[in-house]
């Protein structure tokens, strides 16, 4: 029996991200929380020495225009945040490969195929190519580690910044990691140079030229490059894939010939033709949307991949397989699941947690009735059963403005309410909020502020007074700030207190112009789970009504055994003791438990 | 039993929100990583984090490539929560296994059904040669803290592992809290002994007897002041043009009464009979007079 001994790390691939980031001498690491992109910030707080600078900034745009005043000022800078991110900061990334960098400049985008957390796939490979810049993809967390610190070199060698795009299997995936011996960059000094700098459009059209003589440069150096890697097997039939779909071709049909690519711009031509011509079938495996594929077709090479491999959606090996089977080049394997009949199970979808403070403004919501514009959130769950209570979902901060939009649209039937969280509101909902101001809107904003960014696990925001590592900052008052953007209507109302949240919601719908609501109570999960005193329900006084089910609180049941009717029952382990269910009940059959 | 250093296996490590998941699968890696093997571990972070399903895939052996499991090809699933085990019961292999907790966490999606009171759940224990159900909360209670019931499914799961206690103890060590570990490690053990599980009970659920609700309303009397609107927990009642209110899907009705019991101009009737189950139509009637 071998020894147990242990060599290598075990990380997430995000993790190895911040290590490989660290290791390559980085001093500044900004980013903004989403998933799956969270923990590679997250990590880098808990391994970084205090001299790398590692804080969230309040939003993506603002994360990379630090991440280029810092690599201007020469330190190697990371910048992390999930595809729709990248969306919000295109603005500064579309002209960044103008301005170039001094020091190493990466950007993570965490794309999420499958959309286990999003509100769209959108595949992120475009929005490199289109800004021109290097694209490192990763097939795991060895190579998350090795490729950002090859993503820093390459950032320099090409005075550009470089992505390096996961997707949600590779940032969420755990494997061993072998580390290197850390870089110590040498330290580089601001230098002006405001023909380079300075985004006038005279400095921008030399930038412009400099950028497309760059690019056959850059595509030289991808033909050349290792990351890219000819696997030569069978040749009849040949692969080329990158990412989690490499992976999973490696699995399903270990004897095909595989072009792994690496890099996923510039694309090496030269290398493709040459793979091409080796195999008998050339197809492309890629998640989401048909990127290499279209890229190679236009090279005149006959290829094939969205024909036998889904668009929409993660890849999986069973996808895989089922692709290749249909192709023709692949023979089932016969090892079919086990052939029982399995009992069937149930749907557990998310729900807002026991004692979650956004359940109370929802219900009341519904109540009053409103046109609900939801927002990115736990409180997008507000939208699901039993409480129903959203109308609208687009983007971040997008809430203000759908009600915006409605309001001039002319609508009076019902009222126009946005429903925002706290760090989503800082991050995009103030715009929209001053354009209501503007132009004396008749909406009501509701701004759920639960003191944390609670659905990627309770990042500080502005709001909070602290930031990933600094403590005692500068704390951000959100009632403050709408009076100062002219809301003459602010009220700060407690979400457990059903009756005055009811009132404030129905006065603040009621007024004319714009209002804003606020509710006041902490997330239940962070930064600590919080717990009072459970309550229990009375089971001769309840009757059965169901009222308090509505909430969707995971902690209230059913009681089976009662005889006659589904009275409900209350999860001690789960009840976090908010008291909401027990002011609805109207039996007042819900009663704290006897202090322990 | 296999060489160790030579095996490889895929596993799913399934269970709710909040209870252990990632970590068990954290331990499952490191030990497999010390007996020099590769192993790639899937996580599920996010969304389903809030109460959902959650799981970790963990494939390990001398050389891995892809993270997930592919259909027929799972060996073992260890579930921290029954429904969570029969959710991957469709990839196991022909060969594969189970260990699943009859920990039972009825999410609230299965008690939609207020009108009949059925619960959309698997309640009954699943009997099968290859379903290893038993009691880890039990087990964990006994260990010291309830918390610990994932370990000592892992302990369950040891016994089937060529891997040895060492390695899994070192592996707790690395991967729990230091103030846990005492407790994870009397849970694992305890799981390790396991052998057959005492047949489980599953809860007890009573048969409702089917009602028939009456539901009226004196048209004449109702002011539309919308307090049946906003208490009713179906949200059947809605002010129409007229101001008065009116019934929309009655068949939700399950007949409480709080509209009759809150209505300040006695204008709504509710009457739930008991009828035998023959003359039970499954509809509510509902006339305005």
């Amino acid at each position: 029996m071998a020894t147990a001994t242990k060599t290598r790390a075990l990380l997430l691939g995000n993790e190895a991200i911040a290590l490989g980031a660290l290791h390559a001498g980085i001093r500044v690491a900004t980013g903004y929380p989403g998933t799956p992109s969270t923990e590679t910030l997250e990590y880098l707080a808990k391994i970084a020495p205090p001299s790398v600078a590692v804080e969230w900034a309040i939003n993506e745009k603002v994360a990379l225009d630090e991440g280029v005043g810092a690599a201007l000022v020469g330190a190697r800078t990371l910048v992390t945040m999930k595809h729709v991110g990248l969306n919000v900061a295109m603005d500064a990334w579309m002209t960044s490969p103008l301005v170039g960098v001094n020091a190493g400049l990466v950007l993570l985008v965490a794309d999420d195929p499958g959309m286990h957390s999003s509100q769209n796939e959108q595949d992120s490979r475009y929005l490199g190519r289109f800004a021109g810049v290097p694209i490192f993809e990763p097939t795991d967390s060895q190579e998350c580690y090795s490729f950002v610190r090859a993503a820093f070199l390459a950032s320099e060698r090409w005075d550009s910044p470089v992505m390096v795009r996961t997707t949600t299997r590779i940032s969420h995936s755990r494997s061993p990691v072998h580390t290197e011996e850390p870089d110590a960059p040498e330290r580089r000094s601001f230098r002006r140079n405001p023909g380079k700098y300075v985004m006038l459009p005279a400095n921008a059209r030399s930038g412009r030229l400099r950028f497309l003589e760059r690019l056959p440069q850059m595509a030289e150096w991808a033909e050349n490059h290792p990351f890219n890697q000819e696997e030569l097997r069978s040749t009849a039939v040949g692969v080329i894939a990158g990412g989690a779909a490499y992976q999973y071709v490696r699995d399903v049909m270990p004897e095909a010939s595989v072009l792994k690519l690496g890099i996923a711009h510039p694309m090496p031509e030269a290398k493709i033709r040459a793979f091409a011509g080796k195999v008998d079938r050339l197809l492309v495996v890629e998640e989401s949307e048909p990127y290499l594929e279209d890229q190679i077709r236009n090279l005149g090479i006959p290829v094939q991949g969205k024909a036998w491999f889904p668009r929409a959606g993660e890849l999986s090996p069973q996808l895989v397989r089922q692709g290749l089977v249909r192709a023709g080049v692949l023979a089932p394997d016969g090892l079919e699941p086990s052939p029982e009949e399995w009992p069937e199970t149930v749907a557990r979808p998310p729900v807002l947690c026991a004692g979650c403070p956004h359940a109370t403004p929802f219900l009341v919501l519904r109540e009053i009735g409103a046109y609900v514009n939801g927002d990115i959130g736990c409180y997008t769950l507000g939208a699901a059963p039993p409480l129903l209570a959203m109308d609208t979902c687009l983007s971040m901060g997008s809430s203000v403005g759908l009600a915006v939009g409605m309001a001039k649209a002319g609508v009076r039937d019902q009222p126009i309410v946005a429903a925002i969280g706290d760090s989503t509101f800082l991050h995009g909902g103030i715009p929209g909020l001053i354009d209501a101001v503007w132009n004396d809107l008749d909406i009501t904003v509701l701004i759920l502020d639960n003191g944390t960014t609670a659905m990627t696990g309770g990042q500080p925001h502005p709001g909070t007074g602290h930031n990933l590592r600094a403590g005692d900052l500068p704390r951000l008052d959100i009632a403050q700030l709408c009076r100062t953007i002219g809301v003459r209507s602010v009220v700060v109302v407690d979400p457990y207190d059903v009756g005055a949240t009811h009132r404030a919601l129905l006065a603040a719908t009621r007024y004319r112009g714009v209002s804003v609501a606020i509710t006041n109570r902490p997330c239940v999960q962070a930064p600590v789970k919080l717990f009072g005193r459970s309550y229990a329900v009375n089971a001769e006084r309840c009757d059965g009504c169901q009222l308090c089910m509505n909430l969707g609180c995971p902690a209230l049941g059913w009681n089976l055994t009662h005889p006659d009717r589904r009275i409900a029952r209350i999860d001690r382990d789960q009840c976090t003791g908010c008291t909401v269910c027990a002011q609805i009940c109207p039996q007042s059959a819900i009663v704290p438990t006897a202090a322990d | 039993m296999n060489d160790p250093a030579q095996m490889s296996a895929n596993l799913v490590v399934a269970g709710v929100g909040g209870q252990g998941v990632v970590l068990a699968g954290n331990i499952i890696s490191e030990v497999t990583l010390a007996y020099g093997l590769d192993v790639k571990k899937a996580e599920v972070h996010g969304m389903s984090q809030r109460g959902g399903s959650v799981s970790a895939q963990v494939r390990f052996g001398p050389e891995v490539h892809g993270v997930l499991v592919e259909k027929g090809r799972l060996d073992w699933i260890v579930a921290f929560e029954w429904a969570e085990a029969l959710r991957w019961l469709p990839l196991l292999g022909s060969h594969g296994s189970v260990f699943a907790s009859t920990e039972q966490v009825i999410p609230p999606v299965s008690l939609r059904d207020r009108v009949e009171g059925k619960v959309r759940y698997p309640l009954e224990f699943t009997q099968h040669p290859r379903i290893r159900a038993f009691d880890a909360s039990g087990l964990a209670r006994q260990a010291g803290n309830v918390k610990t019931a994932g370990v000592a499914l892992l302990g369950a799961l040891s016994s089937a592992l060529p891997f040895s206690v060492e390695a899994w103890h070192q592996a707790i060590k690395e991967w729990v809290p230091a103030k846990a570990v005492e407790v994870n490690l009397r849970a694992f053990d305890l799981g390790r002994q396991w052998q057959s599980a005492p047949p489980p009970r599953p809860v007890p659920v009573s048969e409702l007897v089917p009602r028939q609700v009456w539901l009226s309303l004196e048209e004449s009397w109702c002011k539309g002041c919308g307090i049946c609107v906003n208490v009713c927990p179906e949200r059947i009642w809605r002010l129409n043009e007229r101001n008065v209110v009116e019934v929309q899907e009655v068949e939700r009705c399950t007949g409480c009464g709080l509209c009759e019991k809150l209505c300040p101009d006695l204008a709504i009737d509710v009457v739930v009979e008991s009828a035998s189950a023959a003359a039970w139509g499954g509809a509510k009637l509902w006339q305005p007079n």
